[in-house]
C-alpha cells in the first residue's frame, strides 16, 4: 500500500481541538454584530469598574442651584431634579446594572440547575413536583412575580436579587431537566454505569459538561434580561434605595421633568437598550457559534 | 436515438468553512428510455449530490453548479433557473425522485393522501376527486392495504416500509420518464428492504420508467440494473453493463468493492478484504489519480495526472492508468 | 385526542394548585410580622390580635391554607387595607381593560411578529433579513415602561398627535378610546413582535431545511406553495406554543405602562398596593393572574394539538 496522502488525512487529537477553538472565535467574530456588542459590553464593564476615574462629578452629589439643567458645556447630559450630573450618574449607574446581571444569574443557574439536575437525573414523583412548580412559577408574568416577592421580602439591594434570582431560575431549572433526560438515554451513559461509575460520578463527568452550550447561551442573555427586570423594579421604586444611581430609578424621576429636560428620561434608557441589546448580540453570535450544523456551513 | 438524459461534465461545488469541496467534478453519463442504471459509490462520493443536481435541487449557497450540461430530452436543464417554470414542470411530471429517509420525507402535518394528490393535480391537471381516486389506486397498486381508509392517515400512523412505498406512488404518480432513486432503501431494515425494492421495480416495469439507482450496496444494483457506474470522490471511475461490471471490473476500486462484499456462490471463509484508507478530503484535491492513496496496484503506476475514462470492453469504460494486470495503458494525461 | 386533552387538564390543574401555593407564601415570606408591617409600629395589642385573628395568622399553616382556599372559592379575597373594599371586587373590576389592552396587543404583536419573522427567513441573508434581525434583537432589548415614556413625550407632548394618558371605554367613545390605547398597545407590542419575530425567523429557518421541504420541491411545486404551506405550518407550530410565554410577558409590560398612562387595569392596582404595602391585593392579584394565565396555556396547548396531527394522535 502506498504512502497515504498526509495532506487529504483528517486533523487529528491536539492539533484538532486547537483548531475547533479557533473556529469558534472565527465564527463568532465573524459577523460585525457580535464585535459591536462585545464592544459595548467591555465598555460598560470598563465603565463600571473605573468609575471613580470617568465620571466628571460625584453622582451624589446635590447641587440645588443647578436643578434640572439642559445639556451645557459643563454638564454634558445636564442635571437631574437635584442638581445632580446626568452623565457621571450613568456612568455610577453602569455599576448596579453589570452586578445585577452577574448575580442574578449566578443564584438564578446555581438553585434552578441543582433543582433541574434532580429533576432530571431521578424522574418519578420528585421530578414532576419540580417540574411542576417551575411551570407555577413561569405561569406568572416575571414582572408581577418578581415585584410580588421583592415587595414582601422589604425593600434592599439583596431582597432584589433574590426576587429577581427566584424569577429567572425556572429557565435554568428546565434547560437541565430537558437535556439530562436526552442524554440519559445516550448509550454512553449506560456505557458508564456498566463500567461501575457511580450516580454522582455519572452526573458531574457526563451530564453536565453536555448542557454547558445551550447554558453558556443562555446565561449571556438572561445577563440583559436581568438589566431590564431590575430596570422595571427600580423604575417602580421597588428594591434599590435612593440615593444610588440605577438607569431605572433615573427614568422614573426624570418623567415629571420630560418638558424641561428629556434627557433625564431617555439617555439612561438608551444605556439600557445598548447594552441589553449588546448582551443579545454576543449571545446569537455563541449561539451560532456554538451550534454543531452550523460549523461546516453545510 | 436520442438518450433520454445525458449529463455532460457536471461540476458542483460547495462553499465551507474550511474551504471549497468539489462534490462532483466532472460527472457524465446517459440512460435511455425505460433504461435501469446503478450509480454505486461509498458515503460522501458525491453520487447524490450529482442527481440532486440534475433537478436543481442543490441549496444554492453554498452549493453551486460550477459547469456542465444536463440534456433531458434534448434540453439542457442547467440553462433554466431553478424556480423556473421548465425546472418546475420536470421536478415531479418528468422526472420523479424517491428519497432515502421516509421517516422525514413526508410532511406531517398533511395526509398522504393530500401530498400524493398534490402532485397529480399539479401535473396532470386532475380535479380533487379524480386525483383521490387516482392516489387511491396508486396506493394499493404499491402494495398498500386499505388504501381508502390509509389515504387519509398522517406520516406517522405509517411504518417506514409503508412510507416509502408511498413515496414510490408519489413519486410515479405522474408518470414520469425518469425516476432518481437515491439510497430508497437504506433507511430500512433488510426484510423491509427487499419488499419495497420489489415494489419500486415492479412499479417502474409497468410504467416503463429509466430509473436511477443511487447506492452503496451492490447486491441492489445487481439484480436489476442494465448498467453501473461506479463513482468514486467525485467522479466516474467505471462504467459499463453490469454483467461486465461485475465479471470483469476493470477499476481496482471496483474490485477492491467486489472483494469486500460477502457473496452467496463463494466459498465459505473467504477472507472479507476491506478497502484500507480513507475516503479523500474533498476540499484540496491532488491533481493526481483520487484513488492512488488506497490503490493496491498504486506502486506500480507512475503516472502523475488524474486518468481518464477509457474503453475496456463493448460499452465498458474504465478510468484507470493501468489495466488489470498492472501494466501501463499509457493513457492520455489530463 | 382526549387523552392529550386529559393529561393537559390534569397538568393544569395541578399547576394552578402550585400557583395558589406560591400566592399563599407570598404573606408568609415576609421577615418579620406581616401584621405589625401593615399596621405600623404605633399598633396596638388589640389591633394586632384583631388583624392577626382577621387574617387568620394565629392559626396553624395548613390550615391557614385551607382556610384560605375556601375563602377564594367563595370568591372572598379579602379587604384591602388602603381603600377597604373587597379586594376581589377591586380586581374584578379592573380586569376587562386589562384584559381588552392585553388582547390587543398579543393579537396585534404577534401577526406583526410573524410576517416579520417569515420575510426575515425567507430572504435569508438579505438586506431585509439583516434590518429585521437587527430590529427584533433591538425589540428585545428596550424597556417597556421607557418606550412608552418615549412615546408619550415625542407623540404627546412634543407632536401633540396623542393623548397622553387616561382610558375611555370602547363602547363610550371609540374614536378617543383608540387614540388612547396606541400608545401603551404600542409600547407593550415592540418587545413581542421582537420575540415573536425571532422566534418565528429560526423556526422557519429550521423548518425550511427540512426533508419534506426537498421532497416539496422535487415533486415540482412553486417556490412560494413550498414556503407558505409546507413550510410555514410546521414553522408556526413552536410560534404558537410561545405564544403562551409571551403572554406573561406582555402582561408584566402592561402593568408598567398602566402606571405611566394612568390607566385603570389590574396593573395600575397591583403596583399601587405593592407601593402601599397593600398585601392582600398582591396576592389576591398574583393568583388571579397566575391562573388565568394557565387556562390561557391550556387553551393554547389545545390549538397546538388540533394544528399537529402527531399529538392528535398520540
Amino acid at each position: 500500500m502506498s504512502e497515504a496522502n498526509f495532506e487529504t488525512l483528517p486533523e487529528q487529537g491536539h492539533n484538532k481541538r486547537i483548531s475547533e477553538f479557533q473556529r469558534f472565535l472565527r465564527v463568532m467574530f465573524s459577523r460585525w454584530v457580535v464585535i459591536f456588542g462585545t464592544i459595548v459590553i467591555i465598555s460598560d464593564v470598563l465603565g463600571a469598574i473605573f468609575a471613580p476615574q470617568l465620571a466628571p462629578y460625584d453622582p451624589n452629589k446635590i447641587s440645588l442651584r443647578e436643578m434640572i439643567q439642559p445639556p451645557s458645556a459643563k454638564h454634558i447630559l445636564g442635571t437631574d431634579e437635584m442638581g445632580r450630573d446626568v452623565l457621571s450618574r450613568i456612568i455610577y449607574g453602569s455599576r448596579i446594572a453589570v452586578t445585577v446581571g452577574l448575580v442574578v444569574v449566578t443564584i438564578a443557574g446555581i438553585i434552578g440547575m441543582f433543582l433541574g439536575l434532580i429533576a432530571g437525573y431521578f424522574e418519578g414523583w420528585i421530578g414532576t413536583i419540580i417540574m411542576r412548580f417551575m411551570d407555577a412559577l413561569m405561569s406568572l408574568p416575571p414582572l408581577v412575580l418578581m415585584l410580588a416577592i421583592a415587595v414582601m421580602l422589604g425593600g434592599g439591594l439583596l431582597k432584589v436579587y433574590v426576587a429577581l434570582g427566584i424569577g429567572f431560575m425556572p429557565t435554568y431549572c428546565r434547560l437541565m431537566c430537558g437535556e439530562i433526560l436526552s442524554v440519559k438515554e445516550n448509550d454512553y451513559i449506560m456505557a458508564a454505569k456498566v463500567i461501575g461509575a457511580s450516580h454522582v460520578r455519572v452526573m458531574f463527568r457526563h451530564l453536565v459538561p453536555n448542557t454547558f452550550p445551550p447554558l453558556f447561551v443562555i446565561i449571556t442573555l438572561d445577563l440583559g434580561f436581568a438589566i431590564l427586570a431590575e430596570a422595571s423594579l427600580s423604575f417602580l421604586g421597588i428594591g434599590i434605595n435612593p440615593p444610588t444611581a440605577t438607569w431605572g430609578a433615573m427614568i422614573n424621576s426624570g418623567q415629571q421633568y420630560l418638558l424641561t429636560n428629556p434627557l433625564l428620561s431617555i439617555v439612561p434608557g438608551v444605556a439600557i437598550v445598548l447594552l441589553v441589546l449588546a448582551f443579545n448580540l454576543v449571545g446569537d453570535g455563541l449561539r451560532d457559534a456554538l451550534d454543531p450544523r452550523l460549523r461546516g456551513r453545510i | 436515438m436520442a438518450h433520454l438524459l445525458e449529463v455532460k461534465n457536471l461540476q458542483v461545488t460547495f462553499d465551507t468553512m474550511s474551504g471549497l469541496v468539489k462534490a462532483v467534478d466532472g460527472v457524465s453519463f446517459t440512460i435511455d428510455k425505460g433504461e435501469i442504471i446503478g450509480l454505486v459509490g461509498e458515503s460522501g462520493c458525491g453520487k447524490s449530490v450529482s442527481q440532486m443536481a440534475i433537478t436543481q435541487l442543490i441549496a444554492i449557497p453554498p452549493g453551486k453548479i460550477v459547469s456542465g450540461e444536463v440534456i433531458f430530452e434534448g434540453q439542457d436543464l442547467l440553462k433554466y433557473h431553478p424556480d423556473s417554470n421548465m425546472m418546475r414542470d420536470v421536478r415531479g411530471g418528468q422526472i420523479g425522485m424517491i428519497f432515502q429517509e421516509p421517516m422525514t420525507s413526508f410532511n406531517p402535518v398533511f395526509t398522504i393522501g393530500e401530498q400524493i394528490m398534490e402532485s397529480l393535480r399539479l401535473h396532470l391537471k386532475l380535479s380533487r376527486p379524480a386525483a383521490k381516486k387516482r392516489a387511491i389506486e396508486l396506493l394499493e397498486e404499491v402494495g398498500i392495504p386499505d388504501a381508502s381508509v390509509r389515504i387519509n392517515h398522517y406520516p406517522h400512523q405509517f411504518s417506514g416500509g409503508m412510507r416509502q412505498r408511498a413515496m414510490i406512488a408519489m413519486a410515479l404518480s405522474c408518470s414520469p420518464k425518469l425516476v432518481i432513486a437515491d439510497e430508497p432503501t437504506t433507511a430500512l431494515d433488510v426484510t423491509t428492504q427487499a419488499q419495497v425494492l420489489d415494489v419500486m421495480m415492479k412499479m417502474v416495469e409497468n410504467y416503463h420508467n429509466a430509473l436511477i439507482i443511487v447506492t452503496h450496496n451492490l447486491g441492489i444494483v445487481a439484480r436489476h440494473a442494465q448498467r453501473i457506474n461506479v463513482m468514486y470522490a467525485g467522479r466516474i471511475v467505471e462504467t459499463g453493463p453490469s454483467e461486465a461490471v461485475f465479471l470483469n471490473p476493470g477499476h481496482p476500486y471496483t474490485i477492491a468493492l467486489l472483494k469486500s462484499v460477502p457473496r452467496l456462490d463463494e466459498n465459505r471463509g473467504r477472507q472479507l478484504i476491506p478497502i484500507s484508507g480513507v475516503p479523500p478530503n474533498l476540499i484540496n484535491m491532488m491533481p493526481t489519480c483520487s484513488f492512488k492513496p488506497r490503490c493496491p496496484m498504486a506502486n506500480g503506476c507512475h503516472n502523475q495526472s488524474s486518468p481518464e475514462l477509457r474503453p475496456v470492453g463493448k460499452n465498458h469504460f474504465v478510468s484507470c492508468h493501468l489495466d488489470v494486470n498492472g501494466e501501463d495503458c499509457g493513457t492520455i494525461s489530463q | 385526542m382526549a387523552s392529550f386533552l386529559l393529561r393537559r387538564v390534569i397538568q393544569t390543574i395541578v399547576v394552578v394548585f402550585l400557583v395558589t401555593i406560591i400566592s399563599f407564601l407570598l404573606l408568609h415570606i415576609i421577615p418579620g410580622d406581616p401584621v405589625i408591617r401593615i399596621l405600623g409600629m404605633h399598633a396596638t395589642k388589640d389591633q394586632i390580635a384583631q388583624l392577626r385573628h382577621e387574617l387568620g395568622l394565629d392559626l396553624p399553616i395548613i390550615q391557614q391554607y385551607i382556610q384560605w382556599i375556601w375563602n377564594i372559592f367563595h370568591g372572598d379575597f379579602g379587604k384591602s387595607f388602603v381603600y377597604h373594599e373587597n379586594v376581589r371586587s377591586l380586581i374584578f373590576e379592573r380586569f376587562p381593560v386589562t384584559l381588552y389592552l392585553v388582547s390587543v396587543s398579543l393579537i396585534l404583536s404577534t401577526i406583526i411578529g410573524i410576517i416579520a419573522g417569515v420575510s426575515s427567513a425567507v430572504k435569508r441573508g438579505g438586506a431585509i433579513d439583516s434590518i429585521i434581525s437587527l430590529l427584533a434583537n433591538t425589540g428585545v432589548a428596550i424597556p417597556t415602561f421607557w418606550l412608552a415614556i418615549v412615546g408619550v413625550y415625542i407623540f404627546g407632548l412634543k407632536l401633540g398627535w396623542l393623548p397622553i394618558q387616561g382610558y375611555t371605554s370602547p363602547f363610550v367613545d371609540f374614536g378617543q378610546s383608540v387614540k388612547q390605547m396606541i400608545m401603551p398597545v404600542f409600547a407593550t407590542a415592540v418587545p413581542n413582535i421582537a420575540i415573536v419575530a425571532r422566534q418565528t425567523r429560526s423556526s422557519m429557518l429550521e423548518t425550511i431545511r427540512q426533508d419534506y421541504v426537498r421532497t416539496a420541491k422535487s415533486k415540482g411545486l412553486r417556490q412560494r406553495i413550498v414556503l407558505y404551506k409546507h413550510a410555514l405550518r410546521n414553522a408556526l407550530i413552536p410560534v404558537v406554543t410561545l405564544v403562551g410565554m409571551t403572554l406573561t410577558f406582555l402582561i408584566g409590560g402592561e402593568v408598567l405602562v398602566e402606571t405611566i398612562c394612568n390607566i385603570p387595569g389590574v396593573g395600575r392596582l397591583l403596583i399601587r398596593a405593592a407601593l402601599d404595602k397593600d398585601y392582600l391585593i398582591v396576592q389576591g392579584g398574583v393568583l388571579i393572574i397566575g391562573t388565568a394565565i394557565c387556562i390561557i396555556n391550556l387553551l393554547v396547548d389545545i390549538t397546538y394539538g388540533w394544528i399537529d396531527p402527531r399529538i392528535r394522535y398520540k
